[in-house]
C-alpha cells in the first residue's frame, strides 16, 4: 500500500505525468493479462513508503569480487557516490534528472501504461546516465551495478541508464541484495550501431523483498547483444525484459535461469519486438522449482509487418522437484511478416526416472543423481554467459540457492 | 519461408469464394427485435416449455445483465447492438410436421443446394441430419431408425418435452449459466439445437449430423447441443454451416456440451463455413461459441476436429475437462483466414484425472488482411498424477498485411505430469521420426508424412461431402511454417 501518492513530492514535471498515470491505472489486477500469474495482492498489502535516502546497511556478497571493474553502489535505491569506486575508466556519468535531453528518449520509450516503469519513473530520486564510447579500445570495460542496503518499510526505486557509442564495448553486472519491501528498478540499455555489450542480472534478494525489475533495450544496425538473467530470490520477483531490435542486422541473446524454492514466486517475462528486417533472436530459459514454489515464464515476440527475414527462436524448460510446486509457461508470438522463421517450445516435468535409474544402477545415491541432472539440465544455459567473472558470480548464487534447498544436496556447477 | 504457389491457390479456391451466399425467400415468423424478459417469455412460451426452464432462462438473463464483454482476445469487435437483433425466427410452415413430406419444399430446395439432402432416400451413406433453420429445427433424419438402436436424436426442444429428466441433469452441467458472457446470452435466448442421448454400451450406427442455416435478415442464431454418452457408448456427431451473403454482421453464439461417462466415446466434427463477409470486412457471421465436453468416467474419450475456414469473426475454443482415470482429449483444428476475416480459436484441455492424455494439433493459414490466433490453455491439476499432454501448433502466413499468432498458455501443478510444446515442424516425434529416417525417408517428407498421416486419420471419420471441403485444407502444404 502506497499512501497518498498524489502528495508525494516531485523533481520534475514529467515525474508528475509518470506518477499520474500510475494513480488512474492502479496496481495491475491478475485479469489484466500480462499480469495474469502475477498477483500482486501480497505486495499492495504491506504497507511501506518511498525511499528518499540511501540508507540500510550495505551488505556484500560472499561472490568472487571482480577486479578493474567500475562498481556503483545504489543503497535503497539510491545512488552512493561515496562509496562507489572507479577504477581506471573514463565514463562520462550524468543525472538525468538534471538532464532533460537524456529523459526525452526513455519517455518516448514503449511502456506507456506499465505500472512499475510508470511507478519508477515518478518516484526515483536519483537517476544516472552512463555514455560509454570506446570504439578503440579492445578490452570490454565492466560495469558493476549493485543494488543494496535499504529499509524493510521503504520501497526503493533505481534508475540506471547505459548508452553505448558507435562500435562501443561494454559488460554489464547487475547484483540485487536490497532488502526492500519493494524494489522496482529500471536498468535501461542503449546500443548503437555496432556496438556489444554482454549483460548479466542476478536476482538474489532476500525472502522478504519483493522484487519487480524492469530491463529495457534498444538496438541500433548491427549492433550484439546478450542478457543472462539469474532469478533466485525475493518473495514476489519478475524480471521483465523488453527489446526492440530498431536496426537491420542486429542480434540478441537473452538467457535465464530461475529458482525458487519456499513460497517464492519468481516470473520471467520477456518481450521481444523485430521492429527491422534481418535481426535474430534467441531466447533459451530454465526454471528449477522446488517446496512450494511458483514459476513463471511469459514470452512474446513480435515481428512487425517490416521485419522479414527475422529469425526468432525460444525454448522454455522446467523442472518440479516437489509435489507443491506450480509452473506456469506462455511462450506467445505474434507474427505480421511472411518470410520469417519463428519457433517456440516449452515443456514442463520432473526428473527423467530413467534418468535415475541409470546413475542409481551405477552406484550413485539418489540425491547425488538428482543433483547431477540438475547441474546438466542449467548447463547449457549457464554456458551462454560469454564473460568469465560474470558466469562465476552465478555459479556463486545458485551454489547458494541449492545448499538452502531440501530436496537436493551438493551441486557442482 | 515464403508459402509456395500450390498453397496460396489451394486457400484461395477454400476461401475465395463463398458458395453458399444466397438467401432463402421463405415467409418467417419472428418475435419482435431486441431482448428483455418478455423475448425471453415468448422464446420460452412458444417452445411450450416447463416452468423450470423459463426460470432457467431468465436466471441467465440476469446474469448477462451484470456481465461485461469480453475483450482480452486478439479481435477488434465493431459493437453488437444487443437490441438490433431478432431472437426468434421459424420458417412459418414448420409447426407439428409428422414426416419429411411436409417440409416446405423450399427449405428442401435450400438444403439440397447446400449439399445436404434431407429426403432420406438420397442420404449419402446413411448420416442422420437434424437441420437447423435460424432459430427452428426443420427436420431430422432417421429418427425411427436410431430409436431401435437405442440412440435418442432430436431438436432440443423436443427433448425438454420428452425427456425433461435427462435434460436438466445435464443441461449446464458442463458449461454453467453464468460461464462467460456469450454462453449466458445462449442460455436466455437459444430456440433449438441437436439432443443426443446414447445409452449403456450402444455403439451409435450411424453417423449423426446437424446443419445449421441462418437465413432471416438482422436475426442471431443461438443453438444449444447437448450430448450424452453412457458407459461405454459411442457416437460421432458434425455440424455444419452457412449463411446468406449480407451486408450487416450476423450473431451466431452456441453452446456445445458433451458428456462422456466410463470407457465412452464421442468424436464431434465441425465444418466451419460462415459467411464470412467481403475482401473489406463488410459483413459476415460472428461466430462466438463455447463448446466444451466433459470426460467424465474412466478411459472415456472426446475427440474434436474443425475445419475453421468460415465466419467474419471466430471465437471459439473447444474444450476438454479430462476428470476420469486415463480419460483422454483431443483437438484437431485447421483454421484458415483470408480477407479481413480474423479468428481466435483453440482449445483448453483441463487435466483432473490421473493418466489422462491431451493431444492438440492445429494449423493455421492466414492470407489476404486477415489475422489468425492460436490460444490454447493445457493445466494439469496436483491431483492428475502422470498426466501426459503433447501440444503442436503451426501456422503459415500468405501475404505482408496478415498476422498469426500463438499464445499458449501452459499450467502444471503437478510433477509427474509432462507436458510438451511444440511449434517447430521437425520435432513431432524423434520416435517415428527416426524409424522413418531409418528406412531411407528425407527428414522433410518424414514430417509431412507423419503430420499428413495424423490428421488423414480423423479426416477420414468425416463424412464424405465433409471430407472432400476438409481434405483439400489438410492437403496444403507445411512448406513455410512457423511456430
Amino acid at each position: 500500500m502506497l499512501p497518498e501518492l498524489d502528495k508525494f513530492e516531485v523533481k520534475n514535471y514529467w515525474q508528475r505525468a509518470h506518477l499520474d498515470s500510475f494513480l488512474e491505472l492502479g496496481w495491475p489486477s491478475s485479469k489484466n493479462e500480462e499480469w495474469k500469474f502475477t498477483s500482486l495482492d501480497r505486495l499492495i498489502k504491506k504497507p511501506f513508503e518511498i525511499a528518499l535516502n540511501p540508507e540500510g546497511d550495505i551488505k556484500y556478497k560472499l561472490a568472487p569480487d571482480i577486479k578493474d571493474s567500475y562498481k556503483l553502489i545504489f543503497r535503497n535505491g539510491i545512488f552512493d557516490s561515496h562509496t562507489s569506486k572507479n577504477a581506471a575508466h573514463n565514463f562520462t556519468i550524468n543525472n538525468v534528472l538534471e538532464d532533460a535531453s537524456a529523459f526525452t528518449t526513455i519517455n518516448k520509450s514503449f511502456l506507456k501504461n506499465h505500472p512499475i516503469f510508470n511507478l519508477t519513473l515518478g518516484a526515483m530520486r536519483s537517476a544516472i546516465v552512463i555514455d560509454v564510447d570506446n570504439a578503440s579500445s579492445d578490452i570490454p570495460p565492466i560495469i558493476e551495478l549493485y543494488f543494496t542496503g535499504g529499509l524493510i518499510e521503504q520501497s526503493s526505486h533505481p534508475f540506471v541508464m547505459i548508452r553505448l557509442g558507435k562500435n562501443a564495448k561494454v559488460n554489464i553486472l547487475e547484483t540485487h541484495c536490497s532488502v526492500n519491501s519493494l524494489s522496482a528498478p529500471i536498468v535501461f540499455v542503449e546500443l548503437s550501431d555496432g556496438s556489444v555489450c554482454d549483460h548479466v542480472k542476478c536476482q538474489v534478494a532476500e525472502l522478504n523483498s519483493d522484487q519487480l525489475g524492469l530491463t529495457l533495450i534498444s538496438q541500433g544496425t548491427g549492433s550484439d547483444y546478450r542478457n543472462f538473467t539469474l532469478s533466485s530470490g525475493g518473495n514476489i520477483s519478475r524480471s521483465e525484459l523488453h527489446l526492440n531490435l530498431n536496426g537491420e542486422d542486429a542480434s540478441c541473446h537473452l538467457s535465464a535461469i530461475y529458482l525458487g524454492n519456499k513460497d517464492q514466486h519468481i516470473d520471467i517475462t520477456t518481450r521481444l519486438h523485430h521492429n527491422v528486417a534481418n535481426c535474430k533472436s534467441e531466447q533459451v530459459i530454465r526454471g528449477v522449482l522446488d517446496d512450494r514454489a511458483r514459476g513463471i515464464f511469459q514470452g512474446k515476440i513480435r515481428v512487425a509487418p517490416e521485419a522479414q527475414k527475422t529469425d526468432g527462436q525460444q525454448m522454455t524448460r522446467a523442472l518440479l522437484l516437489s509435489r507443491e510446486t506450480e509452473a506456469d509457461t506462455k511462450p506467445e508470438l505474434e507474427i505480421f511478416a511472411d518470410d520469417v522463421i519463428c519457433s517456440h517450445g516449452a515443456t514442463i516435468g520432473e526428473i527423467d526416472e530413467h534418468q535415475l535409474f541409470y546413475l542409481a544402477s551405477r552406484g550413485i545415491p539418489e540425491m547425488e543423481a538428482r543433483s547431477m541432472l540438475i547441474e546438466a539440465f542449467l548447463i547449457d544455459t549457464l554456458s551462454e554467459i560469454r564473460v568469465p567473472e560474470f558466469e562465476k558470480q552465478v555459479e556463486y548464487y545458485i551454489q547458494e540457492w541449492v545448499s538452502q534447498s531440501t530436496n537436493l544436496s551438493t551441486l557442482t556447477v | 519461408m515464403v508459402a509456395t504457389v500450390e498453397t496460396i491457390s489451394a486457400v484461395e479456391e477454400a476461401t475465395g469464394k463463398y458458395k453458399y451466399g444466397f438467401v432463402t425467400d421463405i415467409e418467417s415468423e419472428k418475435a419482435p427485435k431486441g431482448l428483455n424478459e418478455d423475448i425471453i417469455r415468448f422464446i420460452s412460451s412458444k417452445k411450450n416449455e416447463p416452468e423450470w426452464m423459463l426460470n432457467w432462462r431468465l436466471k441467465a438473463y440476469r446474469h448477462w445483465l451484470k456481465m461485461p464483454e469480453p475483450n482480452w482476445s486478439k479481435l477488434s469487435i465493431a459493437p453488437i447492438d444487443y437490441n438490433d437483433i431478432y431472437y426468434y425466427s421459424a420458417p412459418k410452415t414448420v409447426e407439428k410436421i409428422s414426416s419429411l413430406d411436409e417440409v416446405d419444399p423450399e427449405l428442401l430446395a435450400t438444403y439440397e443446394k447446400l449439399g445436404i439432402p434431407l429426403k432420406e432416400q438420397k442420404i449419402l451413406s446413411g448420416v442422420a441430419v437434424d437441420a437447423v433453420f435460424d432459430s427452428v429445427s426443420v427436420a431430422t433424419t432417421f429418427r425411427e431408425e436410431l430409436s431401435k438402436a437405442g440412440v435418442i436424436f432430436c431438436p432440443i426442444s423436443e427433448a425438454i418435452q420428452n425427456y425433461p429428466e435427462l435434460v436438466r441433469k445435464y443441461l449446464s452441467s458442463v458449461v454453467p449459466v453464468s460461464d462467460n458472457y456469450f454462453s449466458a446470452l445462449n442460455c436466455a435466448v437459444f430456440t433449438d439445437g441437436s439432443f443426443v442421448y446414447v445409452p449403456k454400451n450402444v455403439r451409435c450406427p450411424m453417423e449423426l449430423s446437424t446443419y445449421f442455416r441462418i437465413n432471416e435478415q438482422k436475426t442471431g442464431q443461438f443453438e444449444r447441443t447437448l450430448i450424452i454418452v453412457e458407459d461405454g457408448g459411442y457416437v460421432s456427431y458434425l455440424e455444419g454451416c452457412t449463411a446468406p451473403q449480407r451486408d450487416e454482421n450476423q450473431l451466431h453464439a452456441a453452446v456445445v456440451e458433451l458428456v462422456a461417462m466410463k470407457d465412452a466415446e464421442i468424436k464431434y466434427s465441425t465444418v466451419q463455413n460462415w459467411y464470412p463477409g467481403d475482401e473489406t470486412g463488410k459483413g459476415g457471421i460472428y461466430n462466438f461459441v463455447t463448446k466444451r465436453g466433459s470426460c467424465r468416467g474412466d478411459r472415456s474419450k472426446i475427440s474434436w476436429t474443425q475445419v475453421e475456414t468460415g465466419s467474419a469473426i471466430t471465437w471459439k475454443y473447444p474444450s476438454c475437462v479430462l476428470k476420469g482415470k486415463n480419460s483422454i482429449g483431443e483437438f484437431y483444428s485447421v483454421a484458415v483466414t483470408n480477407g479481413a476475416q480474423q479468428a481466435d480459436t483453440g482449445t483448453k484441455m483441463i487435466h483432473l484425472g490421473e493418466g489422462s492424455k491431451s493431444t492438440i494439433i492445429s494449423k493455421g493459414i492466414s492470407a489476404g488482411k486477415s489475422q489468425n490466433t492460436y490460444r490454447g490453455l493445457v493445466e494439469i491439476n496436483r491431483g492428475a498424477e502422470s498426466a501426459r499432454n503433447f501440444t503442436q501448433c503451426d501456422s503459415l502466413l500468405i501475404g505482408q498485411s496478415c498476422g498469426a499468432h500463438t499464445v499458449p498458455y501452459i499450467v502444471s501443478r503437478n510433477p509427474s505430469g509432462k507436458i510438451e510444446h511444440e511449434a517447430t515442424t521437425s520435432r513431432i516425434s524423434e520416435e517415428q521420426l527416426f524409424y522413418c529416417l531409418q528406412r531411407g525417408i528425407s527428414e522433410e517428407d518424414a514430417v509431412s508424412l507423419i503430420v499428413n498421416g495424423f490428421c488423414k486419420e480423423v479426416m477420414k471419420e468425416l463424412p464424405m461431402e465433409f471430407a472432400v471441403e476438409a481434405q483439400k485444407l489438410i492437403g496444403i502444404s507445411l512448406e513455410g511454417s512457423v511456430g
